[in-house]
């Protein structure tokens, strides 16, 4: 019995001893340092490739200055990092790049000066094809400490052993990419949201008004663009004046006779494709009139950036259209809004031959679709507009936009507003007034969510969900389009491996296998003479022994 | 790192294992089945061992408790003392080659059960770490010290011992028992290499006492 007791117990414990070793690997995997990698942009528009073009990195890491980096991965420093540096490196035949972000680089407090060479630098790297990879991560313990070993190993000056000896034992670190070789995505979905108020009376009789903004947001790497000003804070206008007129509109005593649509559309960064895909579908879909017969689109570009905006059109609204009218409600309702202190108009043509479009109303007005951008940007090659090193937000600027927007539109889709003597304040006051707080919440939320279109491209994605939920909270009809670019030309085409782990092992030279085993043979060598005189030693051990007893006796 | 180092490891773990038994005349006098018959000792041992563990060992909440934890899984290594003592006057017959045979015996199971496989997932791999190469020192050590714990016992089982030694090796073989608890600390101390130094010295004192004390 208690053999049999013995063997039941022995059988639980037999388990526990195989785990032993399992719990050894498991140590020695964890000394291995894993950081999340961004790969910079890599897409084709119009036929020119942009980008880096390869993602796979499997190679022993460097400084800038070694002397070697043919096949090996260079490791840099954003601040130390220029643009002629970054060519040298490439004419050097580095194997890949890995750009260390500063920790603070998303709410840097760096003076103006440094932040416009970080993004024209930024704008440098996504304005050419490279064909190594290039990856962005951001600063670590772990990081700088690779990084002050690989500096510091290139010590020309010291002495030859010296040299002999880092060369033989020199602490290296292999890197090896989490990634495949990138590959186009296939059928990217392109979603645009779609929200309808509907006037008094029958819809298709009624003229509309249409506000449309983009949630993309552009930089040099997709896995770190998430730009509250340019992409983010359209999308709170958008949402803001959503609630605002879905207040008007529940009034049925004074609704409007005008159908309002508010439209977030996707990949704008890519020469406004999604805006395009947004007019195409609509035209051909049944509500098409909508679009066609609408008196005017505004586009909401970034509007989180100061009390100057600006409207961008392609030709200046003719006079007695509808469209000019909404323009010259603008700067009648200026006076309202205190936050802001001017409204230019801004007329650029359209460059017939050109392919990059300069704002997104230029695919309206190709469109023969009255419309016209609002932003804060002066001139469309602003550089900020497609940088993800732009974050900062001003958000009584952005409520100060949609206060605008909202008078001169509600001027505009309801006419007797003007007649009325106590107008001389505005309508979104008092408890119809704009929500800053909300405003900055969206700015906040958007400005922490990736939003570059590579990670956008599910429509079940939850942010485009959250977008949609919130626009359904204000305006009963929300629709959604999918679009998926043309496969056998497509305009655009995006690839994957945007963000990968890198896996990060130190690592010793070859050579040290080497020393060791010679090293070992030698320590073998003298176990062997141990155990051949073993009988010698404890002679001599007894020796010394009895001549200490003797010397105390 | 590469299989390369793997191979060094292995030969440092059980190169000086070899040699012993090649050449200390072990291999002439054909004491491979006592050797084997130790083996079994020990793995029989680490089963009691695991029991006990697996019934006894505190449960902590808290990580403040290593001190205790290191002192409770020496403590289990009492059996391990135990083990070595019944082989020694039980297991095997009389002869010289006693103290030989089972530390021998006991080191070279210990060294494959312990030390191979995480020499294999371990040394083999893309990261180079330097304490393989001080896990397979660790391990020569340890041969030394089961070499002196072997001779304390065979000295203790011996009627003609005086009481003043039999103190000694008490002393001796309790502090051999409960080094781990030392060199754990020396470890936080003063960092692995140092530690290494350390040990080796310690072995080496013990060996040097274990071959004074035996006549």
């Amino acid at each position: 019995m208690l053999l049999f007791s013995l063997f039941d117990s022995l059988e639980g414990s037999l388990p526990l001893y195989l785990l032993l070793p399992l719990l050894c690997i498991t140590a020695s995997v964890q000394s291995v340092q894993d950081f999340t990698i961004y790969r910079i942009q890599h897409l084709d528009i119009h036929g020119s490739h942009i980008g880096s073009r390869s993602a796979v990195v499997n190679m022993e890491a460097r400084s800038p200055e070694a002397a070697m980096l043919n096949r090996k991965c260079v490791l840099i420093k954003w601040t130390e990092l220029t643009s002629d540096l970054f060519n040298e490196l490439l004419e050097r035949g580095a194997g890949a790049v890995l750009i260390i972000l500063p920790n603070d680089w998303r709410n840097n407090d760096n003076n103006n000066n440094t932040l416009h060479e970080w993004m024209l630098l930024e704008k440098e790297l996504m304005s050419r094809e490279i064909s190594i990879p290039v990856y962005l991560t951001t600063e670590s313990e772990y990081l700088n400490e690779v990084y002050d070993k690989l500096t510091s190993s290139v010590d020309w000056d010291s002495s030859a052993a010296a040299a002999l000896f880092s060369s033989i034992t020199g602490e290296g670190y292999s890197l090896i990419a989490d990634a495949v070789e990138p590959v186009p995505i296939i059928n990217p979905e392109i979603t645009t949201i779609i929200g309808k108020l509907s006037g008094q009376g029958y819809e298709s009789e009624l003229p509309t008004v249409v506000m449309t903004t983009h949630y993309d947001s552009f930089g040099l790497a997709p896995g770190l663009a998430s730009s509250g000003d340019s992409g983010g804070s359209g999308v709170a206008a958008i949402l803001e004046l959503a609630r605002l007129f879905s207040n008007l509109y529940s009034n049925p005593h004074h609704k409007p006779k005008y159908n309002l649509l508010f439209v977030l559309t996707g990949a704008d960064n890519f020469n406004y494709f999604g805006t395009k895909y947004f007019i195409e579908d609509m035209l051909e879909d049944a509500d098409g009139y909508l679009l066609s017969e609408a008196d005017y689109t505004l586009c909401l570009d970034a509007l989180a950036g100061g009390s100057d905006i600006f409207l961008h059109v392609s030709r200046p609204p003719k006079e007695g259209t509808k469209g000019q009218e909404l323009v010259a409600r603008m700067n009648e309702s200026l006076s309202l809004v205190a936050g802001l202190s001017s409204v230019t108009l801004n007329h650029k043509k359209i460059r017939i031959g050109d392919d990059a479009l300069a704002w997104s109303h230029e695919r309206f007005s190709l469109h023969k679709v009255p419309a016209g951008t609002l932003s804060h940007f002066s001139h469309h090659s602003d550089i900020r507009r497609k940088s993800m090193f732009h974050t900062s937000t001003d958000v009584d600027g952005l409520s100060a936009s949609v206060q605008l927007i909202a008078e001169s539109v509600v001027r505009h889709i309801l006419p007797e507003i003007n007649e009325m003597d106590n107008y001389t304040s505005g309508i979104f006051t008092g408890q119809m007034s704009v929500h800053t707080d909300s405003l900055q919440s969206w700015l906040n939320y958007l400005s922490q969510t990736g939003r570059s279109q590579q990670s956008l491209l599910n429509k079940d994605h939850p942010l485009l969900l959250s977008l949609q939920q919130t626009l359904s909270s204000y305006v009963h009809e929300v629709s959604t389009f999918t679009h998926k670019p043309d496969k056998s030309d497509p305009e655009f085409v995006i690839y994957t491996q945007s963000v990968s782990i890198m896996h990060s092992y130190s690592v010793k030279p070859a050579v040290l296998d080497l020393v060791l085993a010679i090293s070992i043979l030698l320590y073998m060598g003298g176990v062997y003479l141990l155990v051949m005189y073993f009988s010698n030693i404890s002679q001599l051990i007894n020796d010394v022994k009895y001549r200490v007893k003797a010397k105390r006796d | 790192m590469t299989f390369f180092h793997f191979i060094n490891c292995v030969a440092l773990t059980y190169g000086p294992l070899v040699i012993t038994y090649r050449f200390s005349g072990l291999m002439e006098s054909s004491s491979i089945w006592s050797c084997l018959r130790v083996g079994v000792a020990y793995v029989l041992t680490q089963l009691v061992k695991m029991m006990l563990l697996a019934t006894f060992y505190p449960q902590s909440e808290t990580d403040d408790e290593t001190l205790l934890m290191d002192f409770v899984k020496c403590s289990v290594d009492v059996i391990d003392i135990l083990g070595l003592y019944l082989i020694i006057t039980k297991l095997l017959g009389k002869g010289d080659k006693k103290i030989l045979v089972t530390a021998i015996g006991w080191a070279s199971s210990e060294a494959i059960a312990t030390r191979f496989l995480p020499l294999w997932f371990g040394a083999r791999g893309t990261e180079f770490d330097w304490k393989y190469i001080q896990m397979s020192f660790i391990s020569n050590f340890n041969l030394i010290f089961i070499f002196s714990v072997c001779t304390f016992l065979w000295l203790w089982s011996r009627k003609d011992t005086s009481i003043n030694v039999l103190s000694l090796l008490g002393v001796l073989i309790s502090i051999i028992i409960y080094r781990q608890i030392l060199f754990n600390n020396l470890l936080i101390l003063f960092g692995s290499w140092a530690t290494l130094g350390i040990h080796g010295l310690a072995a080496l004192a013990t060996g040097v006492t274990a071959m004074v004390l035996h006549q």
